[in-house]
């Protein structure tokens, strides 16, 4: 798909050296917008830029091979047009602004079929826009049909159009890639577990946030941990990441117990050891739940660093919570955490989830009996992650929302 | 959505009050209330939550913030008149252990 338009455009028809077309295509191609259906947050700015300048068209467009794509076209019908006979072409070729008075008296343009024909345009103004590299990608545009000149503070005001639309092209593309990035460190294939279906779903508030989970495998059995991050976003998702390592080392290197149990207060103790630091350092806090799971026997250890959201549901909806009385990781510089352990009885279904759901059900003691409810209606662990993922896309959730489901075979 | 009644007592200490949700929206500005109180001298600090109707992390993490910030100056940070809805959530995050609610706004010192 990258070279398709590269070898049909006839780079030589516009004077562009091959190199510097691959580049913009593999350029565009990152930007992966190329055919997205219109956005609000690109159409804001084409519209104010029409109101604002009083002319009939503006367009945000991306130069995608031999084709002028229109990511915003406010004015104007259509997605795209041929890039060569429009002036967007030169704001393409050199990659600079382009600000023609009068079409008409221009010579390089005066012939162009938008000139010529009913669209009489005489006035065209284009801003290259840049992403992140420095690659012209596309350009922002406003045309008229009468012939003006920009004002030096209309000047300014396209200007600062140009880079407001050129900073949501390169927002969207990095956070649509953190997005990529942060799913993919979620774990993939669930895991067998004879006896028992675990499933799981992590749905972000925005492109990415601070909740995770993670499950492995051991030589007896399964190990699950969930943590929340304090705060949403970019910023929460980056200490997200690093607490997953973290959390990861501290499995490794933490010695089992003589009978060659896992220890989870001492993976709690080890994970704190290596993120307090920059926990406090940054200011932010992270509840993590460890738990695990011996499928020959149901037992589930368990340590609690103030998360608190765990809940066992049975099947006639009688529930109860699992939680320790252990601070966040990230509150103090020292602390202690503890192990406990309960029995995950035949048909009873374990629930690990963050406050992102507990919120959705309002947020008070009243919520655990809604999503215990929940879990005795939908007993089907993947049906009650789906309609978990599904509750948190209504509700536009401003929380993060995880959840862990393992459910015992009767 | 949310509003900041602010006060000094006779004693010194200062009393914030958040009308309304405290969020991730608002958190910050419960975070900026407590930094302008620190930056004036003001250490000592009680946050009334009579009139908090909500709070989720965000909100715990402007508090726990507060409370450092309030520590390191030499002073402290306590809570009063926890709603229902901030007790459980407090209860459940274990957070209580820091941030333990007292009596009342006058008897907080």
């Amino acid at each position: 798909m990258l070279g398709r338009n590269v070898v049909q455009s006839g780079p030589e028809a516009w004077g562009l050296p091959q190199d510097r077309l691959s580049r913009r295509a593999r350029a565009v191609a990152g930007l992966e917008i190329v055919g997205t259906p219109p956005e609000e947050r690109f159409d804001r700015i084409t519209r104010m830029a029409r109101l604002m300048f009083r002319a009939p068209i503006a367009t945000i467009t991306i130069f995608d091979g031999d084709t002028a794509w229109f990511k915003s076209a406010d004015g104007f019908d259509g997605r795209q047009a041929p890039l060569s006979p429009v002036f967007c072409s030169t704001t393409a070729d050199t990659g600079e602004r382009l600000i023609v008075e009068n079409a008409a008296e221009d010579r390089r343009f005066r012939n162009l079929p938008g000139v010529t024909g009913k669209a009489h345009v005489r006035f065209y103004a284009g801003e290259p826009l840049v992403d992140t590299h420095g690659e012209v990608v596309g350009s922002f545009c406003i045309y008229d049909d009468r012939p003006r000149a920009f004002r030096p503070d209309e000047l300014e005001l396209f200007q600062e159009l140009a880079a407001w639309a050129q900073a949501e092209l390169i927002e969207r593309t990095d956070l649509a890639r953190a997005k990529e990035v942060q799913e993919a460190l979620l774990p993939g294939r669930t895991p067998h577990m004879p006896g028992y279906e675990l499933a799981a779903t992590c749905t972000p508030s925005f492109n990415v946030g601070g909740d995770y989970y993670d499950w492995a495998r051991t030589d007896y059995g399964t190990a699950l941990g969930v943590a929340d991050v304090m705060g949403k976003g970019s910023a929460a998702a980056i200490m997200g990441a690093t607490v997953r390592a973290a959390l990861r080392t501290a499995s490794e290197l933490t010695e089992r117990d003589r009978d060659g149990r896992y220890r989870l207060d001492k993976v709690m103790s080890g994970l704190a050891r290596i993120v307090t630091g920059d926990l406090l350092r940054t200011n932010i806090f992270v509840t993590v739940f460890l738990a695990h799971l011996d499928e020959s026997t149901g037992r589930v250890d368990f340590a609690d660093a103030g998360h608190g959201f765990c809940l066992v549901v049975a099947p006639d909806g009688g529930f109860r919570r699992i939680s320790g009385t252990d601070l966040p990781l990230g509150i103090e510089p020292r602390g202690s955490w503890s192990q406990g352990s309960f029995t995950l009885a035949p048909s009873e279904t374990m629930l690990i989830f963050s406050d992102g759901l507990f919120d959705l059900f309002g947020g008070a003691d009243d919520s655990l009996r809604h999503i215990a409810l929940l879990a005795t209606e939908h007993p089907d662990p993947n049906d009650l992650v789906d309609t978990i993922a599904g509750l948190a896309t209504a509700a536009t959730s401003v929380d993060d929302v995880t959840a862990i489901v393992v459910r015992r075979q009767p | 959505m949310i509003e900041f009644t602010n006060e000094t007592l006779a004693n010194g200490v200062g009393v914030i009050r958040p009308v309304g949700r405290l969020n991730m929206v608002s958190a910050p500005h419960l975070g900026a209330n407590i930094d302008a109180l620190i930056s004036d001298g003001t250490v000592r600090l009680v946050v009334d939550l009579a009139g908090t109707d909500f709070i989720d992390s965000s909100g715990l993490g402007a508090l726990i913030t507060g409370l450092k910030k309030t520590r390191q100056a030499g002073g402290d940070l306590r809570l009063a008149n926890p709603t229902a809805q901030i007790t459980a959530v407090l209860e459940m995050t274990n957070l209580n252990r820091v941030l333990q609610p007292v009596a009342s706004v006058d008897g907080a010192y």
